[in-house]
């Protein structure tokens, strides 16, 4: 094993894959001095600022045999190219009556924690999920972004991948050898019986300390991290709820329409699952604002380990 | 309608040459059917001129115009700490020297509009204000945590 950070996990999954198939090209407004050096400008484009131009320009080449990498560098920047996701991206393979693949992947940083006020903030994952169409993950650690970011690109499908722009920085473990994680698969990141809480994304980090402290107090939790928000790994997450009763989810987005919403309908709506719950569904949500800028009202707006600390023991209670 | 381009040259880290086939964006207006003037943007007298051309264009009903002010970021684009400058280290330096505060100073003083001490003073006062306000900021107290939850909608 070995220490990477999270942007360097990132950037090494699309090193090995560009390698490994010419046909991968990459668009974003800032071209990364590493893969232009490896690859040339005519496989790695710096683009104008014109979201939509270039969103469109990569499907266009998904479906012209490339499989393209294209970076919003933040998801602010997407809303740009709304049009060409909402209209062309989500539904083109569907339209095209399956006859052709487009094998995309955008990539984007998403959420707050870097003071960065209410446009460069954000977790719109679940607007995306709305669409029928989008696969998307979401990854916690340097190790989780590597892996599925890697099996992102070589989906014939087109992928999100929604990485925590507060966690670039943020170091993990990763295999020397190369490896990758499959889509749809939730990861048990601790086994506990007392209560299931799932984690969005960097929450996890948040909601860890918050279990060692029940743990000493007699209280075993288990942690379940989705990975990918769709497909939706319901398997891992109903069995998991069967044989705790108890389901808590913390994400840093809005609870409104959220991911989470979706996460609590699929254990409730589930005969067995539902039958076997002792306690209400807890979410532990960033609050349904736009995210402020200021320090002390940001750290309002998200969950943070004493949040999630309460709400599980209310979930217990 | 005027639309005013403030043509600093570059993204965040990309000079603008490398991703746009056009030198001139004032040459898309072309394009629309209406006027589009090139200006020395770091020349407040010369930006004057242009605009005055357009404001009364857009007054006589003549339509809408464009003016693409050529110009400079003189800082890095977050404004932040750590941020990374990517511009050529003389780029940078040419236009600041090329300052359109520095250079309008210079030309009110030449044309004798000003002395010199004056515009040192205003300065002075100026930067004073500034760094009152900076103390202001730096004095007052984080907001009210639930002030987070004010201004979603107006009531």
């Amino acid at each position: 094993m070995r220490t990477v950070t999270y942007s360097q996990a990132g950037l090494e999954a699309v090193m090995e894959e560009m390698k490994k198939d010419d046909k991968t090209i990459h668009l974003s407004t800032n071209a990364p001095d590493a893969l232009t050096d490896a690859f040339g400008t005519s496989r790695v484009r710096a683009t104008p600022i014109a979201e939509g131009g270039f969103t469109g320009i990569g499907l266009g080449a998904a479906g012209s045999g490339f499989r393209p990498i294209v970076n919003w560098s933040m998801v602010t920047f997407s809303f740009v190219a709304m049009d060409q996701i909402v209209n062309q991206v989500s539904k083109i393979h569907y339209m095209f009556g399956g006859q052709a693949k487009f094998p995309i992947t955008f990539r984007t940083s998403c959420g707050g924690g870097g003071r960065m006020a209410a446009q460069h903030s954000q977790n719109p994952y679940s607007m995306f999920m709305n669409l029928a169409g989008l696969k998307m993950i979401l990854p916690s650690t340097p190790y989780d972004l590597k892996g599925l970011l890697k099996s992102a690109i070589r989906e014939d499908n087109q992928v999100i991948s929604f990485e925590a722009g507060n966690m670039y920085a943020f170091e993990g473990e990763i295999p020397e050898e190369e490896y990758t994680l499959p889509l749809g698969e939730a990861h048990i990141v601790r086994e506990g019986t007392d209560v299931t809480v799932v984690t969005l994304g960097r929450m996890l980090h948040d909601t860890l300390p918050a279990a060692e402290i029940l743990d000493k107090e007699g209280v075993s939790v288990e942690i379940i991290d989705p990975r990918t928000l769709v497909p939706m790994d319901v398997e891992t997450l109903r069995a998991s709820v069967q044989k705790t009763g108890r389901l808590v989810i913390v994400d840093a987005a809005g609870a409104t329409a959220g991911a989470t919403a979706e996460i609590a309908t699929a254990a409730t709506e589930h005969a067995e699952t539902f039958a076997a719950m002792k306690a209400p569904v807890k979410r532990i949500c960033a609050l349904n604002v736009p995210i402020p800028y200021s320090p002390t009202l940001e750290d309002h707006v998200f969950p943070d380990s004493d949040k999630i600390l309460a709400g599980i023991r209310e979930a217990m209670a | 309608m005027i639309y005013v381009c403030e043509n600093n040259l570059w993204s965040a880290d990309t000079e603008a040459k490398g991703t746009l086939a056009l030198e001139d964006i004032a040459a898309r207006a072309a394009g629309y059917g209406i006027p589009g003037v090139i200006v020395d943007g770091n020349d407040v007298l010369a930006v004057h001129e242009v605009a005055e051309a357009a404001v009364a264009r857009a007054r006589a009903g003549e339509g809408p115009s464009l003016i693409e002010c050529k110009t400079y970021r003189q800082r890095t684009h977050t404004e932040r700490k750590e941020a990374i400058d990517r511009r050529p280290a003389d780029q940078v330096e040419a236009w600041m020297e090329r300052d359109p505060i520095k250079l309008f100073a210079a030309d009110l003083i030449e044309r004798e509009v000003m002395i010199e001490e004056d515009w040192a003073k205003m300065e002075g006062e100026i930067a004073q204000e500034v760094l009152d306000a900076v103390k202001f900021a730096e004095e007052s107290p984080f907001p009210d945590p639930e002030e987070a939850l004010v201004d979603v909608f107006a009531d």
